[in-house]
C-alpha cells in the first residue's frame, strides 16, 4: 500500500503514536515495514484438535489434527471467483469475534447445577464438569487473540473486536467484572473475599450427580470415566489469572445471560439473596424448590422477606460456604455501566454503550469501526422469558433509518447480535405489552434491502455456522461463533477484503484457545484451560461432535459483490487507518513485554 | 444460550407459581439444533465425496422434517432428507445419486476424528 504521501505519512504517525502512547520512531518503522500475513500465529489454519481414542470407560482425550485451508463460498456470487483477487486483495478491516464467554463463579450459591439430576440433557447448561476452570479458558482465549493481533492472511492489525452476548454466565456482577477485566488485560484473581479452598459442588460427597474430580466415583461421571484429579478445584483457585488483554478496541452486545438468570429465567427474589448469602445448595430439592421455586414469592413483599429470611437461615441441601457480596445479581442497565469501567486501552469506553444508552435505557448502539465500516449492536433479548430472541420493533425501525444513511454515505455494514437467524422466534411479553417483536424472517428481510450489510456476527447456539442470505440486490453472510464453554471451546477472526474486482471476501478464521492439545501437570492457567477443553469433549449431555461445524462453517473466504465502487475508499485512508491500528497493537505488545 | 429445558421437566421443577408475565415461554428450547446437525452432517459428506458446491445446501424445518437445497458448480441439484418419522438419520443426493444415506451422529462423530 503506498497511498500516504510521505507529508501525510508522518502526521498520520505522529497522531497515531500519540493517540497510542507510543514513541513516535517505533510507529513510523512499524508501520513503514512490509507488511506480510502472520503466517505462523496459532490459529486452526495450522492446527486443528481432534476427539482421539478412549482411555477410560467413555472418556476419551483429544489430539491435534492438520490445519485447515480457507475454502471459498461463492453461494451469494453464483460464480466462480477471479483468480487475479488473491494478487489484488486489500484488507478493509481486521476484526476478532469473540461470543458466548460464559464467565462462571463456579463457588457461587447464586448457581443452579443440581437440576442436572432432573434431566441432565435438558439442564446441562446448568453445571459442566469444568465450570470451575472458565477463568483460565477466558484467558487462553484472550491470549489466542492477542497471538493472533497481525491476520494471518493479510498481516493487517487487528482493527476491532466484538463479543456477542452471554459473557456473564449466572447474571452475577463478579462474572460481569472477571469478563470486563480479563479482555481489558487485568489479573483477576478468584480467590478474592472467599479464599482458596474450592467451596462448590464439586467439592461436596452428597453431590454424586456432579463430576468430583477428588473422588468421582458413585455418579454419572464416574461411570463415564472421567478421572480423579485430587488437586484440580483447589488448584483452579490457587493464584490470579494474569490475561494480555485484548490487541484491539473491543465492542459488546447483551447475551441472553446478560438479561435472565441461566438466560432463561426471570430473576427472583430468593436468588437475589441466595446469590450474596453463605449457603449454596447441591441437592435437587433445595435448588428446585428454594431458587426456582422462589418465583411464587417474587411478587410480594411478604413473599421477598420469606425468602431472605429463608436464606439465611439455611436449609436441607445447603452447604455453608464464603458469602461475598460482589456476587449481587446485576440489573439490566448495570450490564451497560459496567462497561464503562474499564481501561483507557484497548477502550473504548463503554465498549459500544454510550452516554446515550446510559441516560435512555436503550440498549442497543451503533459505532464507526473505520471511517469506512459501520457497526450496529443489537440487543435481541427477550426481557421476559425463554432464551431465545426477537427484534423489537423501536429497535427494528431505528436500525432501518440507520441502514438508510449508511447506505447513502457508502459505509460498508456489520451487525452484531446475540441470537441468529434460527432462534430469533421468541415473542414472550409481559400481559399488556404491545411492542412488535421481529423474527428471523422479517429482520433477514431488512437486512436485504441494504446491501451495504456485508456481514451478521452472532452466537448463541455455541457452534460455528456459516449462511448465505441472498436477495436480489447481493445479500449478505451470517457468521456464528462457538463458545468458551461447550466443545470445541473455538472462536474466530473476520477480515473484509477488497479484491478490487467488484468483489467483497469476509475470511473466517477460527481459533483455538491458546492451551495445548493436552493438558500438563503444571496447573498452570494454559494446563487449566486444556483440561477444560478436555472435559468439554466428554460433556456428553451437550453433543460436542456436532459443534465445529462442517468445513464450510469454520475457515472460509465468503465472496460476494462489492455494494458500492469501493474505489472510493482510498489506499491512503486505507493506510492511515491501519497506522493507528498499528500503533495500538505496538501498544498492546508493550504491554506483554513488561 | 443454551437452557433447553422442556415442558415436563419445568413442571417438576418450578410447580406453576409463575405469576404475573408469561414464564412458560422459558420452557421453549434453544431453536435450531437439529437442522444444524442435519446441515452439517450433509455438509461433511460433500466434503468427503469432494462435490465441488456452487450453493451451499439451505435447510428448513417443516413439522420436524429438515430438507435442504443447494447446488454443484455444474448446476446439479443437491438435496437433503431428514424425516420427521426418522430424525436420526438422512439422505444426501446430488441429482438424484445417493451421495450417503444413514446415520447423522455417525457423520458427526467421523468428522471429529482424524482421518484413518
Amino acid at each position: 500500500m503506498s497511498g500516504l504521501s510521505r507529508r501525510q505519512f508522518l502526521a498520520t504517525a505522529a497522531a497515531a503514536a500519540a493517540a497510542a502512547g507510543i514513541p513516535l520512531e517505533a510507529v513510523g518503522a512499524a508501520a513503514a515495514a512490509e507488511v506480510t500475513p502472520a503466517a505462523d500465529a496459532p490459529s486452526t489454519l495450522l492446527q486443528t484438535m481432534l476427539q482421539g481414542g478412549k482411555v477410560k470407560g467413555e472418556y476419551r482425550t483429544l489430539v491435534a489434527g492438520p490445519g485447515e485451508s480457507y475454502l471459498p463460498r461463492v453461494d451469494l456470487l453464483g460464480r466462480a471467483p477471479d483468480a487475479a483477487r488473491v494478487a489484488a486483495r486489500r484488507s478493509l478491516l481486521y476484526l476478532g469475534h469473540l461470543s458466548d464467554m460464559h464467565v462462571i463463579d463456579a463457588q457461587s450459591p447464586g448457581r443452579i447445577e443440581p437440576m442436572i439430576v432432573q434431566d441432565h440433557s435438558a439442564w446441562g447448561s446448568a453445571f459442566h464438569p469444568h465450570d470451575p476452570l472458565s477463568l483460565h479458558v477466558t484467558s487462553s482465549t484472550v491470549q489466542s487473540f492477542s497471538a493472533l493481533r497481525y491476520s494471518p492472511l493479510t498481516g493487517a492489525p487487528m482493527g476491532a473486536a466484538i463479543v456477542t452476548g452471554d459473557s456473564a454466565d449466572m447474571h452475577s456482577h463478579k462474572e460481569l467484572r472477571w469478563y470486563i477485566d480479563m479482555l481489558d488485560g487485568v489479573t483477576v484473581d478468584p480467590a478474592v473475599s472467599i479464599g482458596r479452598q474450592f467451596n462448590g459442588v464439586q467439592a461436596w460427597a452428597e453431590a454424586v450427580w456432579a463430576y468430583r474430580p477428588g473422588n468421582p466415583a458413585g455418579g454419572a461421571f464416574g461411570d463415564y470415566g472421567f478421572p480423579k484429579l485430587p488437586t484440580l478445584l483447589d488448584d483452579s483457585v490457587a493464584h490470579p489469572v494474569e490475561s494480555p488483554g485484548l490487541p484491539a478496541p473491543w465492542y459488546a452486545v447483551y447475551g441472553n445471560h446478560d438479561t435472565l438468570l441461566l438466560g432463561t429465567f426471570d430473576l427472583s427474589s430468593q436468588l437475589h439473596a441466595l446469590a450474596v448469602g453463605g449457603q449454596k445448595s447441591w441437592s435437587l430439592d433445595a435448588t428446585a424448590s428454594t431458587i426456582l421455586g422462589g418465583y411464587a414469592a417474587t411478587t410480594s413483599a411478604l413473599g421477598r422477606g420469606t425468602d431472605a429470611a429463608g436464606v439465611a437461615l439455611g436449609r436441607p441441601g445447603f452447604h455453608a460456604v464464603p458469602a461475598d457480596p460482589d456476587r449481587y445479581l446485576f440489573a439490566q442497565a448495570e450490564f451497560m455501566a459496567e462497561h464503562f469501567r474499564t481501561e483507557s486501552a484497548p477502550g473504548p469506553v463503554g465498549h459500544g454503550f454510550t452516554k446515550h444508552n446510559l441516560e435512555t435505557g436503550q440498549t442497543w448502539w451503533k459505532a464507526d469501526l473505520t471511517p469506512f465500516v459501520r457497526a450496529f449492536g443489537l440487543d435481541t433479548c427477550n426481557q421476559v422469558a425463554g432464551p431465545d430472541g426477537a427484534v423489537p420493533e423501536a429497535q427494528f425501525r431505528w436500525l432501518e433509518e440507520e441502514l438508510a444513511q449508511a447506505q447513502k454515505d457508502n459505509r460498508l455494514v456489520l451487525i452484531f447480535s446475540h441470537h441468529n437467524s434460527l432462534t430469533l422466534e421468541n415473542r414472550a411479553q409481559r400481559p399488556g405489552d404491545t411492542e412488535k417483536l421481529h423474527g428471523a424472517e422479517e429482520f433477514v428481510d431488512l437486512l436485504l434491502r441494504f446491501p451495504v450489510v456485508v456481514g451478521w456476527m452472532n452466537g448463541h447456539t455455541h457452534l460455528n455456522q456459516i449462511l448465505a442470505h441472498g436477495g436480489p440486490r447481493g445479500g449478505f453472510w451470517e457468521i456464528t461463533t462457538a463458545s468458551c464453554i461447550d466443545f470445541p471451546q473455538q472462536q474466530q477472526v473476520v477480515e473484509i477484503v477488497d479484491n478490487r474486482d467488484g468483489t467483497l471476501s469476509l475470511f473466517t478464521t477460527v481459533l483455538d484457545h491458546a492451551a495445548p492439545v493436552s493438558p500438563g501437570t503444571g496447573a498452570t492457567t494454559l494446563d487449566l484451560a486444556a483440561q477444560s477443553r478436555e472435559f468439554a469433549l466428554n460433556d456428553w449431555a451437550e453433543s460436542p461432535t456436532m459443534r465445529r461445524g462442517s468445513p464450510f462453517d469454520r475457515n472460509t473466504e465468503l465472496l460476494l459483490p462489492a455494494p458500492f465502487d469501493l474505489s472510493k475508499i482510498t489506499d491512503a485512508a486505507l493506510e492511515a487507518e491501519h497506522v493507528a491500528a498499528r500503533a495500538r497493537v505496538l501498544a498492546h505488545e508493550s504491554g506483554l513485554i513488561s | 444460550m443454551r437452557a433447553l429445558i422442556p415442558v415436563a421437566a419445568l413442571a417438576v421443577a418450578v410447580p406453576l407459581a409463575l405469576t404475573g408475565c408469561s414464564q412458560i415461554a422459558a420452557i421453549a428450547p434453544v431453536g435450531g439444533a437439529h437442522v444444524s446437525e442435519v446441515r452439517y452432517a450433509a455438509l461433511d459428506i460433500l466434503v468427503q465425496k469432494g462435490v465441488d458446491v456452487l450453493t451451499v445446501p439451505v435447510c428448513e424445518t417443516v413439522d420436524r422434517a429438515v430438507t435442504c437445497t443447494g447446488s454443484t458448480v455444474d448446476g446439479g441439484a443437491i438435496e437433503v432428507d431428514s424425516p420427521a418419522d426418522d430424525p436420526t438419520n438422512l439422505t444426501v443426493t446430488v441429482d438424484g445419486a445417493v451421495l450417503y444415506s444413514g446415520s447423522i451422529q455417525d457423520v458427526l462423530d467421523a468428522a471429529v476424528e482424524p482421518a484413518p
